[in-house]
């Protein structure tokens, strides 16, 4: 449908694309709660998003400096990146706007990708790889076996069977649900992903047929 | 020479911009990881250490301290006891205990007496002595024993002098949402209390 439409209507239209997908990196950034959460029976509680996370474990707040400041500094990156995708609309045939546009459009699926492969992977090892689980938690217990109900995949939930090294004439099986989401900043994140792509393609076509005329 | 106007044009483009924009993103990143730096005095190791991860997590040691026969239901064959455990440390998240129970037998004779279990279940969180109260409950057969070979009569009442074994004790508590079930090994004991008369007389004439 956008083919039919004259020069001014396109730009109209990319303008709009483009302010809008700004405006929810901006939010998306400035908001900075959490994408996906992985919770471990209440005892552990992981909630990422690319601009903070929150690791609690045992009631209390696990984190790592560098990676405090790293995302603090991603967050500030992408607010930018938000600003100058709506300041790349003013002018979006000149040289400058399709730069200011390179930077800022890939910056949302970018993060979107990354916290899709970190779910991969946590919902992977939590209910596959379980030797790998075992490793981690012998670091505090002494484990024999530790088994998954199921297979997670992004989402989802599973039960852990924990069997304990018998020691003291004590045996001991743990049971941990656990329970994997995607919030609704993730469906906002995809929505912007396709507005950042749609906008790139609209202005691309724009450019193309003005250059043309 | 360049009009300003063509300067500016000059200077402002792609190339530079993207640049700028990169040198940017770098600073920015830069900036942070130094400032970071900076609030721990520049010292590495505590900079990408984790912080506040909890030490070992240490099971509550629980020791029983008393043990006290509170009544007798003839109805049900059942018997409450209290025993009291006691809690060395404060729990940073409460742990409910919802299940304490195991079988009872008579050591000398092997008999099978009965069952205990938990009453109602208890939260410990604090450091401190609780009152755990456990259902005895006999079985027809096990009062019957009782009755025949470890009961005395005495006035309106019978002695009833016994060694108890409890092979193990299943435990099974809650923190949050994670369920723990232990067996740990029981315990032999010679308890001695009294019954009152109606709760044995009927048995001993069965057998």
């Amino acid at each position: 449908m956008i083919f039919h439409l004259d020069l001014k209507e396109k730009r109209a239209i990319s303008r709009f694309l483009g302010v809008i997908a700004g405006a929810l990196v901006i939010w998306l950034a400035a908001e900075a709660s959490a994408w996906w959460s992985i919770d471990f029976g209440g005892i552990i509680s992981i909630r990422l998003s690319p601009f903070d996370y929150e690791v609690t474990v045992l009631n209390q707040s696990v984190s790592i400096p560098l990676i405090d400041y790293l995302v603090l500094a991603y967050r500030v990156i992408t607010l930018i990146a938000g600003l100058l995708l709506i300041i790349s609309t003013v002018k979006i045939e000149s040289k400058w706007s399709k730069r200011l546009k390179e930077y800022g459009w890939r910056k949302i699926p970018n993060c979107l990708a990354m916290i899709f492969i970190v779910a991969l992977i946590f919902t992977i090892i939590i209910s596959q790889q379980t030797a790998i689980v075992k490793d981690i938690v012998n670091l505090w217990f002494p484990v024999v076996a530790i088994q998954s109900s199921n297979t997670m995949f992004l989402s989802g939930s599973t039960i852990l069977t924990i069997t304990l090294n018998a020691a003291n004439n004590q045996n001991t099986v743990i049971t941990v649900p656990v329970t994997a989401t995607f919030t609704m900043n993730f469906l906002l994140a995809i929505i912007a992903t396709a507005l950042c792509i749609a906008y790139r393609v609209s202005s691309a076509l724009q450019l193309k047929d003005s250059r043309k005329a | 020479m360049l009009t300003r106007k063509t300067a500016v044009r000059t200077l402002i483009n792609e190339s530079v911009i993207k640049w700028l924009l990169t040198l940017m993103s770098a600073a920015i990143i830069i900036g942070f990881v130094t400032m970071g730096l900076a609030s721990y005095d520049f010292n590495l190791k505590s900079f990408i250490t984790p912080q506040g991860v909890p030490t070992t997590p240490q099971l509550p040691s629980l020791s029983f301290v008393e043990l006290n026969i509170e009544d007798f239901y003839q109805n049900s064959l059942e018997l409450t006891i209290t025993l009291t455990l006691y809690l060395n440390r404060d729990m940073v998240i409460p742990i409910n205990l919802i299940e304490f129970k195991g079988l009872l037998y008579c050591r000398d004779h092997g008999v099978t007496l009965g069952n205990f279990s938990l009453q109602e279940p208890i939260t410990l969180n604090k450091k401190g002595a609780y009152s755990l109260i456990l259902i005895v409950k006999f079985s027809d057969q096990g009062l019957k024993h009782v009755a025949n070979y470890h009961s005395t009569k005495i006035e309106n009442a019978y002695h009833v002098d016994i060694t108890l074994h409890v092979p193990e004790i299943t435990i099974v508590t809650m923190v949050n949402n994670v369920k723990i079930k232990t067996t740990i090994k029981g315990f032999t004991r010679k308890v001695a209390f009294t019954l009152p008369e109606e709760a044995i007389h009927d048995f001993s004439f069965r057998s």
